[in-house]
């Protein structure tokens, strides 16, 4: 695994997104550090959420350069945006998480499972049948 | 009725015309002729309409043919009106005892029925004989041992081979076939051997002269027959009175030549047989021995048993493949692609709308009369199955698309935030929800089929509801009927107790 570049987690630099000829991120940059913790205000249908999901991929933004821990996830090439390969990417997915407005917890599984699945899936690797590991993400 | 001319005072006339004229649109359509008082005379004949030249449904939609021309002629003289019922043969005796229809009238054979009704005197002198395709190397009755045979359920072919009155050289006839099939009609019966799903038909004389001379050179008569037999007009077991009237309208017929005149016009002059001097076979009725009740019951569950594994296989057999066969199919609805989409949703369509039953026929009889190909016996079976599984993976696949389609976005994309591939969601967050979502609508459709698979009756597949038909015809009860629908109400019990139970299963908080 690729050393953390700790000091910036995060790094964007001109995020574009438009739904139709509704242009919602008109040149977002922004970065952020260790242990920071960054507000993002505004109005109704300012494009908060649909920066979170570009940030998270769940959206694919229009154009822009985007970097988790020094690491790049997506850039622009011949006005198209590209993700990092495959195995990459699903590295870099496991840097970050996201906290939805509804929670979307799964239904069909327990608490236990609902608490322990992110920290499991991002760390255990190989080691998945090890209930203890899965103990000791409870106690931390 | 016959016989049933009312006396209604005249107050009361003018509400009871309003009244009839309402109720009559209805009694036709039931057949019931209760509601003639008014009338005069109603003389109702009960026929199977799928009995040419005797009795049938001709190109313009009319029920025509020999024994309803001299059905006709007999009211004509008589000043009644004539009604022509066509019936569910094996509920005949049904029919006759609640009085629903007057008489049996259609090439109706009298041996081995002496003492269940009270019959005219012999008009008709038909034989079994056996039909084969051209060429096939069956030339005598010898030929017929390893073969598969068809007759038709509850008919004198069947009785001339297993019934308690058969000839013993018949039995063993019978007993050296590879197969005795029954089937519901001749139609259905001259399809499966044009199909070479069954070897060779035994039906009456009459219609097999009709039937051979009809479908071209294609078929040929053997020259042996099976039996020998007469056919009468079967009246309900007592009823003297009506059957006399009839049988001396017929003599006088005879008299002055139109009996012979309307045998002619139906190419049945050889075989018509109505003499004056041919005695009343009058009913004895000592030798049919009461069965207890008990045993009865016992004997009609033991038979309904037996039909009972083979509807079980069908429910089964196309549960397994009809549920996974759905969730492909569903797939491809969801999917965007075109090609996918548009045959799958066509498909779709189609088999949820038209009947089942036609579905069946299709793919039993499709292969041959489309593309020419022989199918062996067992297809038969696999036919079933291939049509219930068709039909059923299309409601199925309805049923997982709009489950699926239920599973919240937000699922799928803190699925993908944590890691998972587009797969793995599916598998492990979509499919489990997925299945709690349609578990209802399922409970719904397995319950259908339980009682859909008496539907392979069409194809002459002996499932527990042909059985219960097939008993009820032969032992003149409707109690059969009434025990294979007990049986599926309890099989349908146990469904939907199981389904209940899962759907608590995976009742988690939501």
């Amino acid at each position: 695994m690729a050393q953390y570049n700790t000091t910036e987690l995060l790094k964007v630099t001109g995020i574009k997104k438009s739904f139709g000829d509704n242009e919602v991120l008109k040149d977002i940059s922004m970065r952020v550090g260790e242990s920071e913790v960054i507000s993002i205000l505004g109005p109704s249908g300012s494009g908060k959420s649909t920066l979170l999901r570009c940030l998270t991929m769940l959206e694919k933004a229009d154009g822009g350069e985007m970097y988790y821990c020094g690491e790049r996830a997506m850039y622009t090439e011949n006005g198209r945006t590209v993700f990092a390969p495959k195995p990459e990417l699903k590295r870099i997915k496991s840097y970050f998480g996201l906290v939805f407005q509804n929670f979307n917890l799964f239904p069909h599984f327990s608490v236990l499972q609902n608490i322990i699945d992110a920290p499991y899936r991002c760390s255990a690797g190989t080691d998945r049948r090890s209930k203890r590991k899965r103990g000791s993400f409870l106690r931390r | 009725m016959f016989g049933s001319e009312k006396k209604t005072p005249p107050f009361l006339k003018r509400i009871v015309s309003a009244v009839v004229a309402a109720a009559s649109a209805a009694c036709l359509a039931l057949g019931a002729v209760t509601c003639s008082a008014e009338k005069g005379k109603t003389f109702t004949v009960g026929f199977d309409a799928e009995f040419p030249p005797y009795g049938y449904k001709d190109d313009n939609g009319e029920y025509v043919g020999f024994d309803l021309d001299l059905a006709q002629e007999v009211c004509d003289r008589n000043g009644w009106e004539l009604v022509k019922q066509p019936i569910d043969w094996d509920s005949k005796d049904m029919e006759l005892k609640t009085g629903a229809i007057d008489c049996i009238w259609n090439g109706f054979t009298m041996n081995g029925r002496e003492s269940a009704y009270t019959w005219s005197t012999p008009y008709v002198n038909n034989s079994q004989v056996v039909v084969v395709k051209k060429g096939a190397g069956i030339d005598r009755l010898s030929d017929l041992s390893g073969k598969i045979v068809a007759v038709q359920a509850d008919s004198s072919a069947l009785a001339a081979f297993t019934g308690a009155e058969a000839e013993e050289e018949n039995k063993q006839l019978a007993e050296s076939f590879s197969e005795l099939q029954q089937v519901g009609d001749y139609n259905s019966a001259f399809m499966n051997l044009e199909s070479g799903a069954v070897d060779a038909v035994c039906l009456d004389y009459g219609i097999a002269n009709y039937q051979v001379s009809s479908r071209g050179d294609a078929f040929v008569m053997l020259d042996e027959v099976v039996s020998s037999e007469e056919y009468g007009i079967g009246f309900l077991l007592g009823n003297t009175e009506l059957r006399d009237r009839v049988q001396t309208t017929l003599l006088q017929m005879l008299d002055d030549g139109t009996f012979m005149r309307i045998a002619d016009k139906w190419e049945l002059g050889s075989s018509v047989c109505l003499s004056a001097d041919s005695a009343y076979i009058d009913s004895v009725n000592s030798d049919i021995e009461k069965q207890s009740f008990g045993s009865l019951l016992g004997e009609i569950s033991g038979e309904l048993a037996k039909g009972l594994l083979a509807s079980l296989s069908i429910f089964i057999l196309t549960l397994v493949i009809a549920l996974p066969l759905g969730l492909l199919i569903s797939f491809g609805r969801i999917s965007k692609h075109k090609l996918l989409n548009i045959p799958l949703t066509i498909y779709i369509s189609i088999m949820r709308g038209t009947p089942l039953m036609l579905q069946l026929l299709v793919v039993f009889f499709g292969p041959y009369f489309v593309f020419g190909i022989q199918t062996s016996a067992s297809y038969r079976f696999i036919a079933v199955i291939i049509g219930f599984s068709l039909n059923y993976a299309a409601y199925f696949a309805e049923i997982w698309r709009g489950g699926i389609q239920a599973v919240p976005r937000g699922q799928y994309e803190a699925a993908e935030i944590l890691g998972y591939s587009r797969v793995q969601a599916f598998f492990r967050i979509g499919f489990p929800q997925t299945v709690k979502n349609i578990l209802p609508a399922v409970t719904n459709e397995v319950i259908t089929l339980v009682k859909d698979t008496s539907l392979a009756f069409a194809v002459a597949y002996t499932e527990m509801f042909t059985i219960a038909k097939q008993v009820a015809a032969a032992k003149t009860t409707i109690l059969p009927l009434f025990i294979a629908g007990l049986f599926y109400y309890v099989l349908n019990f146990i469904v939907a107790f199981v389904m209940n139970r899962l759907e608590k299963k995976l009742s988690y908080f939501r």
